[in-house]
């Protein structure tokens, strides 16, 4: 793995306006994602975690800062990055099959042949090589999460993005599509990010751990995680180094963080009022 | 199997219990407006089939009806399309809009009549007018109503501007505007009637309308008993296209196998 870094955020900062109330909900984020690297980044709920991958992906400009990717700032529709999201339920077209749902994102920039072939292949990665002309809701919620997988996979991005991907599925399935996703990673040698509050999976997974705290929401740490590129369920939660990680993130976002709210403070009495 | 009879049986029990009622109380009635069934029915065998009233006067409505319903399911849907995408044209334009939407068809006849004559295509533009509504207020409100998950993932992958209307924007919108184009069809068979009012020499329409004229009561009858089954036959027409678009729409899921592995 190359550290030629593929995401640069700097200065990275978002506010929402409703009704005359401006909140600013994160602070001025510096971070980085190297080539290959697979990032989790973790905060409790709230915290502002969703506004960040929506303006990583070009969902949401971000009101200061900038963010680039290998160099250009970034647009939407870049197909260096794909998202994953956390509801396949909806981000799944149910009028599609599940191969035109995968072929989608090339419609207009490959001939029809060479997107039906690129869709078949990313449907044969993810283990999905016999539902083809099946519709998306035909299938079990995991394998749906695995067709959102093949369609951010099918453009060949530099860095997929996923936002608690797999919040909706039960505990067995989970640790699959854990698995999975290393798999991909290892394979296709992009970089991920994903988002989720689940501890474990995100040192599990990761090779950085980026954990946000705060309003507006800061990088409260970047904790390398050394378990190298061959992780197993069992094997590496039972390292004694998984504990001590997960003692520390843990604390890390669980930390009390009464007096560090200034923006809190000034901008939204009525929270205020709430907390009392 | 059964349950297609079963629903066929649900949907036909009604009916036939107002027919065979209809039947039995007019069996000995005298009256001129209320003529017994038996005689309606041997009339509705005789003058539209025998003497072929079906060729000389339905097929020329019929082909109204296509033809205005074709032109508003057009007009609409495009039209519905463009407003849908562009909310801030729509706000502006709606209260004309509304205005136009509240005028009957019937209100429009006298005018279509000045403006275009008393040809067939004066009765194409009053059907297509009258059905136009429903299929574009139900376009718009299909295509505002898009999940927002689905423009984002539209929008975060990039989506070309036909795929994102053909692909996304337009199917999402489909069962409100089937829904909308089903009322339409509705209204459109009625102004069959309505369109042939004046100056029409043919079509169903006028044959009722000139049998009730004459005091032909009975042939008055068997008129709207073809118009009505017209109108119940375009239905089930309707309805299989309906299926067939909506295919995966939860409401038509039923018979798809679920995959149930892993
Ligand atoms: N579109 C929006 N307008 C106003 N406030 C929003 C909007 N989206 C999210 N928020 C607020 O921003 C904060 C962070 O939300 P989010 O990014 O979804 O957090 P997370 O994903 O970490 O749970 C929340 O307090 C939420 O209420
Ligand atoms: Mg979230």
């Amino acid at each position: 793995m190359g550290d030629v870094a593929v995401v640069e955020a700097s200065g990275l900062g978002h506010e929402y306006s409703t009704a005359g109330v401006t909140t600013r909900i994160l602070g001025s984020l510096e971070f980085i994602v190297a080539s290959g690297e697979f990032v989790c980044i973790v905060g409790p709920s709230g915290v502002g975690k969703t506004t960040l991958l929506r303006c990583l992906a070009g969902l949401l400009r971000p009101t200061f800062g900038s963010i680039t990717v290998d160099g250009h700032p970034i647009a939407r529709g870049n197909s260096a990055l794909s998202l994953v999201f956390q509801d396949y339920g909806r981000s799944l077209l149910p009028w599609l099959t599940v191969l035109a749902n995968v072929a989608l994102p090339l419609k207009g920039t490959a001939p029809r042949a060479e997107r039906r072939d690129r869709a078949v292949s990313a449907l044969h990665e993810v283990g999905l090589g016999d539902v083809l002309e099946n519709y998306p809701w035909q299938l079990s919620g995991g394998m749906q999460q695995r067709v959102a997988i093949a369609r951010a996979l099918v453009v060949e991005p530099r860095v997929i993005l996923m936002d608690e991907p797999f919040a909706s599925v039960d505990a067995q399935t989970r640790e699959a599509l854990e698995d999975l996703v290393l798999r991909i990673r290892n394979h296709g040698g992009m970089s991920v990010v994903l988002i989720t509050h689940d501890i474990d999976e995100a040192i599990y997974l990761a090779d950085r751990v980026i954990v946000l705290g705060g309003r507006p929401a800061e990088v409260r740490a970047n904790i390398p995680i050394p378990f190298g590129r061959h992780r197993e369920q069992l094997a590496t939660k039972a390292e004694p180094e998984f504990a001590e990680l997960r003692a520390r993130v843990h604390q890390l976002i669980g930390a009390p963080d009464d007096g560090r709210r200034p923006a809190a403070d000034q901008g939204n009495p009525r929270d205020e009022g709430a907390r009392q | 199997m059964s349950s297609y009879v079963g629903r066929l049986t649900l949907e036909l029990w009604l009916p036939v219990v107002l027919v065979a009622l209809w039947w039995f109380a007019s069996m000995n009635s005298t009256s001129a407006f209320f003529p017994p069934l038996r005689r309606i029915v041997q009339d509705t065998v005789d003058v539209w089939f025998i003497q072929g009233h079906i060729s000389s006067d339905v097929l020329p409505s019929l082909t109204n009806l296509l033809f205005g319903y074709a032109i508003a399911l057009t007009v609409g849907v495009a039209l519905g399309l463009l407003l849908g995408l562009m909310p801030r044209l729509y706000d502006a334009l709606e209260p004309e809009l509304e205005f136009l939407r509240a005028v009957p068809a019937v209100a429009i006849l006298p005018v279509a009549i000045i403006a275009i004559g008393l040809g067939d295509d004066m009765r194409i533009t009053v059907i297509a007018f009258g059905s136009f509504w429903p299929i574009l207020v139900n376009t718009v409100a299909g295509i505002r109503s898009t999940d927002p998950v689905v423009k984002d993932v539209a929008t975060a992958f990039g989506l070309r501007p036909a795929t994102r209307l053909f692909s996304v924007r337009l199917p999402s919108a489909a069962p409100q505007i089937l829904a909308g184009a089903r009322t339409a069809l509705s209204i459109a068979v009625v102004l069959i009637l309505v369109s042939e009012m004046s100056g029409a020499f043919r079509g169903l329409g006028n044959f009722v309308l000139a049998a009730q004229r004459n005091f032909a009561i009975t042939d008055m009858w068997s008129g709207m008993i073809i118009l009505g089954m017209l109108g119940y036959l375009v239905n089930i027409i309707f309805r299989v296209v309906e299926s067939q678009i909506l295919r995966w729409h939860p409401a038509y899921r039923e018979g798809a196998k679920w995959v149930t592995s892993q």
